[in-house]
């Protein structure tokens, strides 16, 4: 059997008809006998032809201009020092000073896990959760997305090992999908 | 001058000894067939051709289960707008099976009949379960009963060359809805001639899309393997290990007595669908009834809880019932906007404190149906 990926390697040339005549006839041989690349080069003749048929967009008057003005007002903004440089400059302050940020620092470090908790326990108290409007994240929405989609997660890989064990299915393929691509987080704010 | 002639004669003859056995060196496979361009060729003129193919069936699994077999595999799946691997396949029917992902992930799956191991490089973590290979020993008894009883159907459908390896085509299919339409997908096997091994397996979809398909690049049926490749891989620094175990049951009320809610099942289901495997596992800290719908081919696997750690996934409050479904993993429509390729669906929704979550490979109008039915 011919193999598919070099024949899908060359289909772009086959769909846009620059590839040699004999190669050419081999790959469309393969194509009346493979639904999977066959199906591959109806799809990717389907985009030339649809992107052949989108009307030409031009650039508005000055674009070039404005761009080129764009990119030199980003060269001349400061940079933005590293994290070594910033500790380094801190260590180079006034000894009276340092302890203060030192304290501030701290306390805000304390804080946090109270904050946590205040999040947390309105999130998950009572029967009743608020509902959130699409596209509102919160801290305790994009803690919850996590949770979730790692709990989803594993019942995806949990489905896939009952999958795998079809006799008449295809292991590898479930594999393959149940690999993470995405993530629910996107689905929670839909 | 003699000397000369010597040499010619000598070197013919080394030439022609040379010929000679690279003829003979043809496979016994191919002895007396001429090999043709690889493509699908008509339906043999079997006798029967539904006995041939449940025949040819009956001998694909007799080889999956007592062949060993190496080689280089690909798969195409239109999952998530459309992924493909490779992976190198060793499989012993005493020892066990090894999948390494060559491309792209790097994944590596080892199975010895006792548990399986996955080891997944960009999640740095090696899962272990049980094993995949002894429930698919379990299944291939449920799938025989099924074909020969008639509620799953087989026919030949044509012959071609995988690897080199002269195949016959035999499709499966599940039983028809009313009305003669099949919502779920089937499924085609290349079957070697020789060994009864599976080198290409194909799923279609019911709009005649192919869906997915792994086929063998290059096999070897008289392979030899290390004691090593079946042994569990050893654990990357900076992975972390993940140990699942799971609780099965005969039966949804046997599993009843583990937790504290009561449990629902689906009202409706494809036909030719029954429940395969009842378990209960941890996940995420929280106890899990996990119920298996499957026709052999095809499945569905619902997932129930009332964890208190699990935070609501996308829910109304309390007696609210809503539901998000869709792709996961998340990513592009797959070309031609057909939503069934988009790979596993995911049916999530709460339901009076009780999460649920709904996976399964199926039409998005089979899954809402199964979902909305659970009660």
């Amino acid at each position: 059997m011919l193999d598919c990926k070099k024949i899908q390697a060359n289909l772009g040339e086959y769909v846009d008809g620059a590839l040699p005549s004999d190669e050419a006839w081999r790959v469309k041989m393969h194509l009346s006998s493979c639904a999977v690349c066959d199906q591959a080069a109806r799809e990717l003749s389907g985009t030339v032809a649809l992107l052949q048929s989108l009307p030409r967009q031009d650039t508005p008057a000055g674009f070039e201009q404005a761009l080129a003005r764009r990119l030199a007002d980003v060269a001349l903004q400061p940079r933005r020092s590293s994290l070594s440089e910033r500790i380094g400059n801190w260590w180079t302050l006034p000894r009276r000073v340092r302890p203060a940020t030192l304290a501030t620092a701290g306390a805000l470090a304390a804080l946090a896990p109270a904050a946590i908790l205040v999040f947390s326990s309105a999130n998950h108290g009572g029967a009743t959760s608020p509902v959130h409007s699409p596209g509102a994240r919160t801290p305790s929405l994009v803690r919850a997305s996590t949770a979730s989609s790692d709990f989803v997660q594993q019942c995806l890989d949990e489905h896939s090992t009952y999958a795998a064990a079809d006799p008449l299915g295809d292991q590898t393929a479930v594999i393959l999908a149940s690999l993470p691509g995405g993530g629910a987080t996107e689905r929670e704010d839909r | 001058m003699r000397r000369n002639n010597t040499y010619r004669i000598h070197g013919a003859a080394i030439a022609a000894l040379f010929l000679a056995g690279s003829l003979a060196a043809e496979p016994a496979a191919h002895a007396g067939q001429r090999f043709a361009p690889p493509r699908v060729r008509p339906g043999r003129r079997a006798a029967d051709p539904e006995a041939e193919a449940r025949r040819l069936l009956q001998r694909m699994f007799q080889a999956e289960t007592s062949l060993a077999v190496a080689g280089r595999e690909a798969t195409f799946s239109i999952t998530g707008g459309g992924r493909q691997s490779e992976q190198i396949v060793k499989r012993d029917p005493k020892r066990g099976l090894r999948l390494e992902f060559v491309g792209p992930t790097g994944d590596l799956l080892v199975d010895d009949f006792h548990r399986s191991w996955f080891l997944s490089q960009g999640g740095r973590r090696l899962i272990e379960r049980e094993s995949r290979l002894a429930e698919l020993r379990k299944g291939i008894r449920d799938v025989t009963r099924q074909i020969k009883e008639g509620v799953m159907s087989a026919r030949v459908v044509g012959e071609d060359v995988v690897a080199g390896r002269p195949c016959v085509i035999v499709l499966v299919s599940p039983p028809p809805a009313e009305g003669g339409a099949r919502p779920v997908p089937v499924r085609r096997f290349w079957i070697d001639h020789e060994t009864g091994l599976r080198l290409k397996t194909e799923e279609i979809g019911p709009s005649g899309r192919v869906l997915s398909s792994t086929y063998f690049l290059q096999v070897d049926v008289h392979p030899r393997f290390d004691d090593a490749d079946f042994a569990p891989p050893p654990l990357p620094s900076g992975f972390v290990k993940e140990r699942s175990e799971r609780q099965t049951f005969s039966s949804v009320e046997a599993a009843q007595k583990m937790v504290r809610f009561s449990l629902r099942r689906p009202g409706y289901l494809p036909p030719g669908f029954g429940l395969r495997h009842v378990a209960v596992v941890r996940l995420k800290g929280n106890r899990v009834v996990v119920q298996r719908y499957a026709n052999g081919m095809s499945g569905v696997t619902l997932f129930q809880t009332d964890g208190a750690n699990l935070p609501a996934l996308g829910d109304h409050g309390e007696g609210g019932r809503r539901r998000r479904g869709g792709p996961f993993p998340g990513g592009p429509p797959s070309p031609g906007g057909d939503d069934f390729g988009r790979g596993p669906r995911i049916q999530t929704w709460r339901d009076h404190g009780i999460s649920f979550v709904l996976i399964g490979n199926l039409p998005d109008d089979q899954m809402k149906r199964i979902a909305d039915s659970v009660r």
